[in-house]
């Protein structure tokens, strides 16, 4: 029996892990959450529900469930509800959270059973301040953040690469000689970029537009991102390839490829990328994708102030949050978007370990 | 290359020659500024403007500037130094009693919530109960050492690195002799976290200025940046102190390096003769 159990239990856990280690998994879940944002509406339709709800809960309504004029109330208490109530399809409705002074009546009324509670909407996470679905919103935030991430991923991986391929392999040759001195030049400027922490290059890069070109918040962040991307993420990029690079080059086996007559660039997509590179660009490639979560979420953040103000992403949903932060709701898109990150990190680590 | 020389080009005047790159554009926004008709003393004659670009204005802002990097100097080192010392012992007591290796991998698990979700949390404790958030230097340690993730990294690395030297022959060779593993391997294991904790210094320097950007109270060079940059895009003349931040980022992060490749060279000459 014992043994029959170890024959069941282990492969479907060892299956479970290489699913959840799988590239094509990780691709689809992301793409999945993508897809899957452009579905709900984020807007509080009726603009009216402007309270926090909390999670597994609904949506609610006050309305009075008769005819208004026939019920039996006192004449003063019908006069407020018309006025302070809204008149939809013959029934007079209000949504909670407008005004503490209203609601107060409103709660004074209900325990006296001149008006009913209805439910609207279920809210699994519950909603922000604004009466906004919190799962909703988190869903749009990560589509955002994550086209950012990989905006800033393809363009710090085509740069990098070439960086990473012309320093580390290309003239990284004794012969011509003045291929050592660009290659030095090259390698100076690449670590001088990495080695001035990102956050000085962000403040300036949000100087020189704040002062050459004046442009909204939103088009200030992206451009902040791609200059980071070209410039800084590339920097570490091609110093993690260099690395790699010179490893290879101690194997000889481009040296002898080199001697049988293979072209360069055969070289390169082959030997290099093909059968060396890949695993390591998906992991850095990740990697890049959760620093730039963590980046957005800290160009926005309130004291720093210089990412994104009203574009939907983590950063601006924290922000926003922390501006009204007597909810626990507040705490959830910091958590669901470090656990993200988190996933992703634990991920890279996985796809790193070498196979023996 | 020499030591001396490795110093000198790559570490100095690497620094310094970023550094002067900042400076620069920094200058080119105050003339950008100065077109606009905001007024600077320094900006009346071609002669003037170049001087600004090549000297300092006074002395006196390097009194400031001691002060703010002491303070950062003081969070990375207690928090590195942290780090280390509860790394090393979960990384000895995990390697000694696997129920705690178990427990604790999951616990330092959570270690890995970024600076921010730190804040996020003592933030979301202290309005909840209506108190003020307390600007501490302290917050600001406990955040570098707990939230940046490398209490994992460095359990992990503490870990392999102890399971690496223990299976080498001359330990195995001196357990058999009747003396501890621990003892014969001291010297292996000091060299090794020492190597190790080197290379994570400059990953330390970063998370403390990022942790002086959450917490305004906390005066170093996390929050003069911020300050800095905001006062340049308010027109404020602020050249001097972009220069010696920028500088001394690079130079510390460079100098880390630099002490770690020398001590990695020495360490492989030592194991070659």
């Amino acid at each position: 029996m014992m043994s029959l159990k170890i024959i069941l239990i282990k492969p479907m856990s060892v299956n479970i892990q290489k699913i959840l280690h799988s590239p094509i998994f990780l691709l689809g879940l992301l793409l999945t959450i993508i897809l899957i944002s452009y579905y709900p509406n984020i807007d509080n339709p009726k603009k009216t529900n402007y309270s926090y709800i909390n999670a597994f809960s609904y949506s609610y309504k006050f309305v009075v469930d008769e005819n208004l004029d026939e019920k039996k109330i006192r004449r003063k208490d019908k006069k407020w509800i018309k006025n302070n109530f809204t008149l939809v399809e013959s029934q007079y409705e209000y949504y909670p959270g407008r005004d503490q002074q209203l609601q107060n009546k409103v709660d004074k009324l209900f325990d006296k059973k001149y008006i009913n509670r209805l439910n609207v909407n279920f809210h699994l996470l519950g909603t922000d301040s604004q009466g906004r679905d919190l799962l909703s919103l988190l869903l749009v935030a990560t589509r955002n953040n994550l086209l950012l991430a990989f905006m800033t991923v393809i363009l710090s991986i085509f740069f990098g690469t070439i960086l990473g391929i012309l320093t580390g392999y290309f003239l990284n040759r004794d012969d011509p000689l003045y291929f050592r001195s660009i290659q030095n030049f090259i390698i100076t400027i690449t670590n001088g970029i990495a080695d001035t922490p990102m956050l000085a290059w962000a403040f300036l890069i949000w100087l020189s537009q704040q002062i050459f070109f004046e442009s909204t918040p939103y088009v200030r962040t992206i451009y902040m991102f791609i200059f980071l991307a070209i410039t800084y993420y590339s920097s570490i990029l091609s110093k993690g390839i260099r690395s790699h690079l010179y490893e290879l080059n101690k194997r000889e086996f481009l040296s002898s490829a080199e001697m049988l007559g293979v072209k360069k660039f055969v070289i390169i997509y082959r030997h290099i990328i093909k059968s060396n590179l890949k695993n390591r660009l998906f992991s850095l490639s990740i990697m890049i994708i959760t620093q730039a979560i963590f980046l957005e979420i800290t160009l926005s953040f309130k004291p720093i102030g210089i990412g994104f103000t009203n574009h939907l992403t983590y950063g601006t949903l924290i922000n926003s949050l922390l501006a009204n932060s007597y909810s626990i709701n507040m705490i959830i898109p910091a958590l669901f978007s470090l656990l993200l990150c988190n996933y992703l990190t634990y991920f890279s680590s996985k796809i790193n370990k070498p196979t023996t | 290359m020499n030591s001396f020389k490795k110093f000198i080009f790559n570490v100095f005047l690497g620094s310094l020659i970023i550094g002067i790159i900042f400076r620069v554009i920094v200058w080119l926004i105050l003339i950008k500024f100065s077109s606009e008709g905001i007024h600077y003393p320094w900006a009346s004659t071609t002669a003037q403007i170049f001087n600004r670009l090549l000297f300092f204005e006074s002395s006196s802002i390097f009194n400031n500037y001691i002060s703010f990097l002491t303070i950062t100097l003081k969070i990375t080192l207690i928090s590195w130094l942290l780090c280390l010392a509860i790394s090393a012992i979960l990384a000895v007591l995990s390697y000694n009693y696997l129920f705690f290796k178990k427990i604790s991998n999951y616990i330092i698990s959570l270690t890995n919530i970024h600076i921010f979700g730190g804040f996020l949390i003592i933030y979301f404790i202290h309005v909840k109960n209506d108190m003020p958030i307390p600007q501490s230097s302290f917050l600001a340690i406990i955040l570098v050492v707990f939230c940046n993730g490398t209490l994992k990294i460095l359990v992990d690395k503490f870990i392999s690195l102890l399971n690496s030297i223990f299976n080498q022959q001359y330990v195995h060779f001196a357990e058999s002799q009747g003396i501890s593993k621990w003892i014969s391997a001291l010297r292996q294991i000091k060299f090794d976290l020492f190597e190790t904790a080197l290379e994570i210094l400059p990953f330390f320097l970063i998370n403390s200025i990022i942790a002086e950007l959450a917490f305004d109270g906390v005066k170093g060079l996390g929050s003069e940046m911020l300050n800095t940059f905001n006062d340049t895009a308010a027109g404020y003349d602020r050249l001097d102190i972009v220069f010696l931040m920028i500088f001394s980022f690079v130079f510390i992060s460079r100098f880390a390096s630099f002490v770690y490749d020398e001590f990695k060279n020495n360490i492989n000459k030592t194991n070659v003769s």
